[in-house]
């Protein structure tokens, strides 16, 4: 359904409600956001409905939560991964011995 | 940067790791695999800039945070391109079936629900949304508009029924 009695002022703000409620807009555009709610107290009522058609959206996204098991499987799994592929060429005796005592420590 | 502090920056973000996985290939094993290819993706791509990045204990706080978050969006923009085809390819391959619960999200398109994960889980922007996924402005922003536009659509009409 079209509005017919949208503010052409409101429709450059509604842009911004998601940005102003999710903290993304610029410290210059929030100040300016802000400044014309103070002096739009009705203009409150779509931003509070937005915040409630986006808490219902997250509703809708599954929050997949990892088990005791897999946390640690996934835990491990980075750790071995970061250490052999982040692990430096030794140049010299020194830094084998480095290697192989960092190895050890974090084992 | 030290192997360890690398580690450490990463730990706090497993769950989150992990969460985006599932969305978008919606099984525990194969989730976890997506998270270790991207991790490993990613350590090869930016193995010397890890490695030349300062010690964790000589940064600050707001350092260590844009680090974390840095390290972050290299690691799912991996994520994004391995997990979307692998998504699809186990699908045709009916390798694993859709969850029974939030059916409407995975029944969207893999892109899109990594579009709205980004978005609405995670509140990345519009223009760190394109950096991280390298999809254009404009295609972001269908994805956004469509993916809400069918979950909200989908939800209306279940609860008509």
């Amino acid at each position: 359904m079209i509005e017919k009695n949208l503010n052409p002022m409101d429709s450059k703000y509604q842009k911004k409600i998601i940005g102003f409620i999710d903290g993304s807009l610029s410290p210059d555009d929030k100040s300016e956001f802000e400044a014309y709610v103070r002096t739009h107290p009705e203009f409150e009522s779509q931003i509070k409905k937005k915040e409630e058609e986006i808490l219902f959206l997250k509703s809708l996204i599954p929050a997949p939560v990892m088990s005791q098991e897999t946390a640690e499987s996934l835990n491990n799994e980075m750790k071995l991964s970061i250490f052999n592929l982040l692990k430096q060429e030794p140049k010299n005796f020194m830094d084998r011995l480095k290697n192989s005592w960092e190895e050890w420590v974090n084992r | 940067m030290k192997r360890k502090d690398f580690y450490q920056l990463l730990q706090p973000l497993t769950e989150k790791f992990y969460r985006l996985a599932y969305r978008l290939i919606p099984d525990d094993l194969q989730a976890e695999q997506l998270v270790i290819d991207s991790l490993n993706a990613y350590l090869i791509k930016e193995k010397k800039k890890i490695l030349a990045a300062s010690d964790l204990e000589s940064l600050s706080k707001k350092d260590i945070q844009l680090q974390r978050r840095s390290s972050f969006k290299g690691i799912i923009r991996y994520m994004g391109e391995i997990g979307v085809r692998r998504s699809s390819q186990l699908v045709d391959q009916t390798k694993f079936s859709q969850p029974k619960d939030f059916h409407s999200f995975y029944g969207l398109a893999p892109k899109v629900r990594m579009v709205i994960s980004l978005r609405y889980d995670f509140q990345f922007t519009v223009e760190e949304i394109e950096d991280i996924t390298g999809m254009p402005r404009y295609e972001v922003i269908e994805k956004i508009h469509n993916g809400r536009f069918l979950l909200l659509n989908d939800f209306n009409q279940g609860a008509q029924l």
